[in-house]
């Protein structure tokens, strides 16, 4: 077994690598700031003009030992999911996922070192072993090659992002919406807001637009008049989720990802009882402009490095 | 049939395990049969894959059916229907108790006061929706495919996994607008081209799990997948990198409460005829949502 594999596994785990293809390791390239091959030719490292860029282990120890008061999942959802550690990283992108058009959008911008909050192998947490999208899946195995082929590294940040300067998610998704002064509750990952008093529709119209979503469900009567609303994120449980709904003195709830019959089946008995708006903004709605915040954060810790946040966009349209 | 609140003179007297228990037999054997999963043990926690919900909820099983009311949800819209039209016995495709096993257990008014109203009427809850295979179980599993316009074509498999059904040649915008006439919703959500020549639709079933789903969209034969929900990290993500790859595939959300007003109405119709002379409605959940312009 190669050295690169060996480190490999180290990364992703012994199980999850002996699930992976088989797949040959092309020779990473030279600094492209470094000097001319010596006389031996181009098997000679030459002197580098510049400091070398760091290699994708070196990036991934910066990111962990940067902000050590917050919490870090190393064996679940934050840590290298594909790469070679020894890969030079040239720019981080962030991103809510990792899909193939982010991908692509990273890798034409230089960016090799791409950090998704979420998954990208279509299995929670990236467990291989727990997977069941078929090994010949020509999609998967695209994108693997994609990955591959471009010596790009991902890793995924979650729980880290969200433990970020209290939640870094929260915070982006309040910004992104211009609410950060009108922001009332002291917990980090939840959000309620007081607004200037609008109706339910207009309110809608504003979330969609801040947003850029593409597609926005919601109830309620769009003449109600709003001024607090409650915020939730993501996807954190149907306790998580009906306690926003159930926020006291929120005339509106925002919503990440939610499983229906439990969560909006909540929200319907409580309708039946008082005025209350919801909006259906989904997981990538209220999570990836929190991730526009973590490029913020990481350009500080890799002043040498691009880094950029790729918007990956609302995957819906209305039917 | 003129409904009181107690059973009807010369109607048959059944308990609402009697009918339950005429319903299991009359649908067929669990598709999951054999194989239920553990529940978990949080209340409100996901469900578990294959997990078996299908039973009462909440009421006395014994006491005498006055009368039968369906619904895709037991809301407190439905709950008050059926107490209007004198029945005790609401039986529910989805969760009622913002949990999936319907465990009632939160501190919510909400929760409290729905608690409070069902003791109060003395209603009986019934969940029945987990996928069976006997023939009139087939028909509840393919109820949305049939109000579709698709009566033949369905694969073999596991109805607990999905379904997947051979069709005439349609589109996703098509299919949409069908969807939004039949189940009847304001609202339906797409990924994928609107226009694509699609001749392969996957339904899921019981579930919204991207182990479950993810493989029927990724069959050759399936161009457009229909499903109430979905886990958006996984299952959008799969069916955006395949089109971004060049293999067309779409995708429509329908909404999961929605998504059961057809199984619900099909089986106003069959429990009206298996229960004789026993009072039997449809109630339709209120689709909540509207589009923002």
């Amino acid at each position: 077994m190669g050295t690169t594999r060996r480190r490999v596994l180290q990364f992703i785990g012994a199980a999850a690598a002996a699930a992976m293809p088989e797949i040959a390791w092309a020779q990473v390239p030279q600094n492209p700031f470094a000097g001319p091959p010596g006389p031996g030719g181009g098997n000679q490292r030459p002197a580098p003009l510049l400091p070398a860029w760091p290699k994708a282990s070196q990036v991934f120890e910066r990111i962990k030992a940067a902000q050590p008061a917050s919490a870090w999942n190393p064996t679940g959802d934050d840590r290298i999911v594909f790469g070679d550690p020894d890969i030079p990283i040239t720019g981080l992108a962030t991103s809510f996922y990792a899909t193939l058009n982010v991908l692509k959008r990273a890798k034409a911008a230089g960016l090799n070192y791409v950090i998704p909050h979420e998954n990208t192998f279509y299995v929670g947490n990236d467990r291989w072993d727990a997977s069941t999208v078929p090994a010949t899946d020509r999609v998967m195995q695209a994108k693997l090659a994609f990955l591959r082929d471009n010596k790009m590294v991902v890793q995924r940040m979650h729980s880290h992002t969200h433990s970020l300067n209290g939640d870094a998610i929260m915070t982006g998704l309040i910004r992104q919406l211009g609410w950060t002064s009108f922001r009332q509750d002291s917990v980090p990952s939840s959000g309620f807001v007081r607004i200037p008093t609008t109706s339910a529709g207009e309110l809608g119209s504003l979330i969609k637009g801040r947003l850029h979503l593409r597609t926005l469900r919601m109830f309620g009567d769009p003449s109600q008049r709003v001024s607090t609303v409650s915020l939730s994120m993501g996807q954190p449980g149907i306790f998580n989720k009906i306690g926003t709904v159930n926020w006291p003195n929120a005339d509106a709830t925002i919503l990440g990802e939610v499983r229906e019959p439990e969560v909006v089946g909540f929200a319907q008995d409580l309708a039946a009882r008082r005025r209350h708006a919801v909006y259906m903004v989904g997981h990538l709605g209220t999570e990836e402009h929190g991730m526009e915040i973590a490029a913020e954060w990481l350009r500080g810790v890799f002043p040498e490095l691009a880094v950029h946040y790729v918007p990956a966009g609302d995957p819906f349209v209305g039917g | 049939m003129l409904i009181t609140a107690s059973a009807p003179v010369g109607a048959q007297s059944l308990s609402a395990q009697q009918v339950y228990d005429r319903m299991a037999a009359d649908a067929g054997p669990l598709a999951r049969a054999g194989s239920p999963a553990v529940p978990s043990p949080r209340v409100r926690d996901p469900r578990p894959p294959g997990l078996i919900v299908d039973g009462f909820k909440i009421g006395d099983p014994a006491a005498p059916v006055t009368g039968v009311v369906v619904a895709a949800r037991a809301d407190m819209k439905v709950l008050e229907a059926a107490v209007a039209k004198g029945a005790n016995l609401v039986i529910s495709r989805t969760s009622l108790f913002y949990d999936s096993l319907d465990r009632p257990e939160g501190n919510e008014d909400v929760l409290k006061e729905k608690l409070a109203y069902i003791a109060q009427h003395k209603l009986i809850v019934l969940r029945f929706s987990d996928p069976r295979t006997g023939p009139q179980g087939l028909k509840l599993v393919s109820a949305l495919a049939t109000a579709l316009g698709w009566t033949t074509g369905r694969k073999p498999g596991n109805p607990a996994e999905g379904v997947v059904y051979t069709v005439a040649p349609t589109t996703p915008a098509e299919v949409a607008a069908n969807l939004k006439r039949v189940t009847p919703t304001r609202t339906v959500r797409l990924i994928g081209p609107r226009d694509l020549t699609v001749d392969g639709v996957g339904f899921s079933t019981e579930t919204y799990r991207p182990a479950a789903i993810v493989p029927l969209i990724a069959r050759p034969d399936v161009d457009l997948f229909v499903s109430g929900e979905l886990h958006e990290t996984e299952t959008a993500q799969y069916v955006e990198d395949s089109n971004t790859l060049g293999w067309p595939k779409a995708l429509i959300l329908v909404g999961s409460i929605q998504m059961e007003e057809p199984a619900a109405r099909e089986m106003a119709v069959w429990l009206d005829r298996l229960l004789g002379s026993m009072p039997v409605a449809y109630v339709a959940v209120e689709d909540p949502f509207i589009e923002v312009p």
